[in-house]
């Protein structure tokens, strides 16, 4: 045991690192296994990894490779596109995590969309207006009618066609979601041009919303922006986070208690539920 | 401590011919080695040539650092009939300070030690150096990241722009 104990005090001090360090042309990168570098890179994040690529020729393959993009995708990725409405094709991983960052996949017969979020790889989806449960306090029915329009990611979009407030719930199932992550989730929503109900400005939107998950619920009641733009708009819903073997259900909800979303020509997109930053 | 006189002793001989003495525990460690001890029991030397000497003195110091750590938890656990939550915490922590200033060394030394760890098959000690080498890469641009492995760059100013410009994101200023 002494022989081991007085060869570990000069241990730290490397013998042989120290020779080829005078050389100063090698990393000592090119020595590991392209699988180790691919583990290292895999630690790191998606933009790390582009900036691997750029350091040198034979480091860009292995940061581009797929064992290295492999880890950056979700692990049920092959179950998600097999529920994608249009075959995804892709060349590689790494192309098939930019395409998924850059373009929202339509999945389970369009109800939802679903893409990556770039920095993080975690996944995003949208809960289309289809998948929604959208009410009306006054009127029992024909307050809704369904439009296609062309900057929609979904076939199409409901409109609001009668006075009234806007009570709206959405759902999804928590195994869907990246774990240990906080979640936002935004009401999408516009107002039609022609919108011309008379609603006074000084009147501001005030909701109310809950986020109801592992039957907790959390209600918040604020005052948002009283203009609604004719560009896409988010109202947030309010903020979750999925714990790691978080199961069940996230019951989204959005009712309006005063406000400008009261008149007719709103159009709602669906809910987003992205990773908050 | 008395049982370990009684303990099987393994000599671990490096590439450049030093000879190291550690306890079977120890060298059990390394799951390459332990594989070999499970083929042949009576087996008391083994030669490693793909490791220097002040690498695997360091890998050894790793292992028995490990090893002891572990031996500690049970006597403890065994002493107590039952684990105390807070001192098992404060454990994991000190062997988490151990293993960060371990990793105080120089990008050669670094990689020595993956090339090392994953040859001998230490899977903590492998975990532990590729992810320091992760946290070298973390939030660098790619001149800072050839600055601190040593890396040529040897892409063409065209290349850069092409590998730029399909992922533009990537190389935007963070907000």
């Amino acid at each position: 045991m002494k022989r081991v104990s007085k060869q570990l005090k000069q241990g730290k001090m490397g013998g042989a690192s120290k020779k080829r360090r005078m050389k100063g042309v090698f990393s000592p990168i090119n020595s590991l296994p392209p699988e180790c570098v691919s583990h290292i890179i895999s630690l790191t994040s998606p933009r790390d990894a582009c900036m691997f690529s750029l350091t040198s020729t034979g480091f860009r393959s292995v940061a581009d490779s797929d064992d290295t993009w492999l880890h950056f995708l979700p692990s049920d990725i092959d179950s998600i596109l097999s529920r994608a409405v249009d075959p995804v094709v892709f060349s590689s991983k790494k192309d098939l995590f930019v395409k998924l960052c850059e373009q929202p996949v339509l999945i389970d017969e369009g109800k939802l969309s679903f893409e990556l979020d770039i920095s993080s790889g975690k996944k995003s989806y949208m809960i289309s207006a289809r998948a929604l449960d959208i009410a009306c306090d006054t009127e029992p029915r024909n307050y809704l009618r369904w439009i296609s329009l062309p900057d929609s990611r979904f076939v199409d979009v409901a409109e609001k066609t009668a006075m009234c407030f806007l009570n709206v719930v959405g759902k999804i199932d928590s195994e869907l979601l990246s774990r240990e992550t906080r979640y936002a989730a935004y009401l999408v929503y516009k107002v039609k041009e022609t919108s011309n109900d008379l609603v006074p400005p000084q009147y501001p939107i005030v909701l109310c919303t809950s986020v109801t998950i592992n039957r907790h619920k959390t209600i918040k009641e604020f005052a948002c922006n009283d203009e609604i733009p004719q560009e896409w708009w988010e109202a947030e819903i309010g903020e979750f986070y999925i714990e790691n073997g978080e199961e069940g259900e996230i019951k989204l909800m959005l009712a309006e208690i005063c406000g400008a979303f009261y008149r007719t020509g709103l159009i709602i997109q669906g809910i987003d539920i992205r990773p908050k930053h | 401590m008395a049982r370990s006189s009684t303990e099987n002793m393994i000599t671990l001989m490096s590439s450049d011919g030093e000879e190291f003495m550690v306890t079977e525990k120890v060298a059990r460690e390394c799951t390459t080695i332990r594989n070999m001890l499970e083929d042949d029991c009576v087996i008391t030397n083994i030669p490693l040539p793909n490791v220097t000497s002040d690498i695997l003195s360091m890998v050894i110091e790793y292992c028995m650092e490990h090893v002891a750590a572990a031996e500690k938890a049970a006597a403890e656990t065994a002493e107590k009939g039952s684990s105390s939550a807070p001192a098992a915490a404060k454990a994991n922590k000190d062997l988490e300070e151990w293993d960060k200033a371990f990793m105080n060394v120089d990008v050669y030394t670094l990689c020595d030690l993956i090339l090392a760890a994953n040859y001998l098959n230490v899977s903590g000690l492998l975990d532990l150096t590729i992810q320091t080498a992760a946290n070298l890469i973390k939030g660098k641009s790619p001149e800072q990241i050839r600055k601190t492995f040593h890396i040529q760059n040897d892409l063409s100013l065209e290349e850069e722009e092409k590998i730029r410009s399909q992922t533009p994101w990537a190389f935007e200023k963070s907000e």
